[in-house]
């Protein structure tokens, strides 16, 4: 199958995210976690109208592709998780992009730099 | 986005300095201007944490569970008195009525599930008249799942009808029982719009209307020593008068 051209592609936006837990979530804890999240909340065709996808996922920051519609609805259902992998966790939106590039510029690399700014509670 | 974002009923108090400091690094993390809570320290415990603080606004309110109207008529009294404002927990209709009747209530906070209750248009009528701001408690969406979540969804948009027609004031919040129940000001204005919240109407819940009740406190207040002898008068208004 031949990728489509940009101009076909689905449009889509980056929700920047950091976790904040005690001790540090896998990956896959975390996208269980979302998945059930948006399912409880929109069902499964509300969820499939997302279009979610956890894109890199490192030093409890990551980044999220959604529907260019539905960042709203993703943020409200990211902040209904209450606990990853068995201990209480918010998921805090840093900010949102149109581009991975431009969200990993703007927020990522940022954050490394400031590391000590990272909240663990 | 504009700064200024008020999360006045938390009801959770950090045990001790280090809890606060994490809590208070949290909402300032999450952008907040200042955090309300609604728990009754003691003074020695206000000096001992709250006193180096200087990034975030601290208030602390008090939050009022009286069945008797009465009792509660003299609670309020009192609480205004010590707290920088107070929240009046609803339930029964009779109690609704004579909260919105008693003065000095700030913020009137619904439970939610309530057969014999909850706002009608009586209450929102009153609390519009008095100046009392509905509290719109957003953590039951982020605690609850299926059955109970459809039902606080249905009763939240309720509840904003009523509080359109009837311009009552709003105050959103997350209702935080912990550290961990703490949402950021954007996450609960998208928490908000699940149940037909505007973005404009969540704003200013979170921003103007939290800041005119600590406001509308703070003017009333003065200094031990000093009184108010006659009203200001404004120098365009002198001029007018000449």
């Amino acid at each position: 199958m031949k990728v489509l051209p940009p101009s076909l592609r689905e449009r889509k936006r980056y929700l920047i995210i950091e976790i904040i837990t005690e001790h540090d979530v896998s990956r896959e804890e975390l996208i269980r976690e979302i998945f059930a999240a948006t399912g409880s909340l929109y069902g499964d065709i509300g969820s499939s109208e997302c279009g979610l996808k956890l894109l890199n996922f490192e030093k409890q920051k990551g980044i999220l592709r959604c529907s260019h519609m539905m960042t709203e609805k993703t943020r409200a259902a990211l902040a209904t998780i209450t606990s990853i992998g068995g201990q209480r966790a918010i998921v805090h939106v840093l900010g949102i992009s149109g581009t991975i590039k431009g969200a990993t510029k703007k927020y990522i690399q940022c954050a490394t730099i400031s590391e000590a700014e990272h909240i663990n509670i | 986005m504009v700064e200024g974002y008020y999360d006045l009923c938390i009801r959770y108090l950090p045990e001790d300095k280090e809890a606060m400091e994490k809590f208070l690094l949290l909402a300032k993390h999450f952008g907040f201007k200042g955090v309300g809570i609604t728990e009754s320290p003691n003074k020695e415990y206000i000096t001992n944490t709250c006193l180096y603080n200087t990034f975030l606004d601290i208030f602390f309110g008090i939050e009022i569970d009286e069945e008797n109207p009465g009792k509660l008529y003299s609670q309020v009294s009192r609480g205004s008195r010590e707290a920088n404002y107070v929240i009046v927990k609803g339930g029964s209709d009779k109690l609704n009525r004579s909260v919105v009747d008693t003065p000095d209530v700030n913020i009137l906070s619904l439970p939610f599930g309530m057969k014999e209750g909850g706002l009608d248009h009586v209450i929102a009528k009153s609390a519009a008249n008095r100046g009392i701001a509905l509290e719109f408690d957003v953590g039951a969406l982020i605690r609850y799942r299926g059955g109970k979540r459809v039902h606080v969804i249905s009763e939240l948009k309720q509840r904003l009808m009523l509080a359109r027609k009837f311009n009552v004031e709003m105050v959103l919040t997350a209702g935080a029982r912990s550290i961990c129940d703490m949402r950021s000001p954007r996450e609960l204005i998208a928490l908000a719009s699940l149940f037909g919240m505007t973005k404009e109407e969540a704003m200013k819940s979170l921003r103007d209307t939290p800041a005119s009740i600590i406001k509308r406190k703070k003017t009333n207040e003065f200094i031990e020593g000093v009184e108010l002898i006659e009203e200001h008068v404004y120098p365009e208004k002198q001029g007018e008068s000449c």
